[in-house]
């Protein structure tokens, strides 16, 4: 059975809007629920699903979706959570699931912070989005 | 006793659920005549005519047959036929004029509708 997870990674990945048209370009593998693994490379996408709700009496659900973009720096990082809002995040069905509206709560920018030792930690930006869909 | 959830309610227009309802009310009423005499200590009342109201939120979706049907109506003054589901068996049908609409907008929100109807006629409670 289809969940909102595999609807919201299935919208992401379409039509290779983030793999080749994407101005920071994200390899399909490297969308991915949840985490990705320290060692994988950049840029990556990861994307969360929180709190569904429901949202009328029927069979609407209203859930919480947060992308966070992770790239080498803030610009990049910026300019893939800019070019996401804008062109990939889109109302229509994904893997069987309806996606009725996207309602973009906030957007959060981190600059690239110093880890133990030497190492640099990646920049992220956050995309917090309300979604309305049916299952 | 049983206690039942929302999954079985719905309010229908025109015979078919409203899609898109975020809640739903009818409010029934009765007015009571005063016929206390001189002499009474205790006011006495008989009943009256008897009234009510339909009201709901909605996200607001122009292209749904139902929705646009109310929205219709507040401009015409058409009565429109409502069934409210409670639950299996438990309904109120009635007819009414849809007295207001209000659709609603807001920074980082989805499209919402606000409406009321006041009943006209007899409400069959089934």
């Amino acid at each position: 059975m289809a969940s909102i997870e595999s609807a919201i990674r299935a919208m992401l990945i379409r039509s290779t809007l983030l793999s080749s048209a994407s101005p920071i370009d994200v390899p399909n593998a490297r969308v991915t629920h949840g985490y990705r693994l320290q060692s994988s490379e950049l840029p990556a996408v990861t994307f969360e699903v929180a709190t569904t709700v429901p949202a009328t009496i029927g069979v609407i659900r209203e859930s919480e979706l947060t992308i966070t973009c992770i790239c080498e720096t803030t610009v990049d990082a910026s300019s893939l959570v800019d070019y996401i809002e804008a062109s990939v995040l889109a109302t229509g069905t994904y893997d069987t699931v309806d996606i009725h509206s996207l309602v973009v709560k906030s957007k959060t920018v981190a600059a690239p912070t110093a880890g133990l030792g030497d190492e640099q930690e990646p920049a992220t930006a956050t995309l917090t989005v309300t979604v309305h869909w049916e299952p | 006793m049983a206690v039942y959830n929302t999954s079985g309610c719905s309010l229908a227009v025109g015979g078919t659920a409203l899609a898109n309802l975020i809640d739903a009310t009818v409010e029934l009423s009765i007015e009571t005549i005063d016929t206390t005499e001189i002499g009474n200590l205790d006011r006495k009342f008989i009943s009256g005519i008897r009234t009510g109201t339909i009201s709901g939120n909605l996200y607001y979706d122009q292209g749904n047959a139902q929705i646009d049907a109310l929205e219709k109506a507040v401009k015409s003054g058409s009565s429109v036929a409502f069934i409210f589901t409670l639950h299996a068996s438990a309904t109120y049908s009635a007819n009414a004029i849809v007295t207001s609409w209000s659709p609603s907008a807001a920074v980082a929100d989805v499209v919402r509708v606000a409406f009321s109807a006041q009943i006209t006629g007899e409400v069959s409670i089934g």
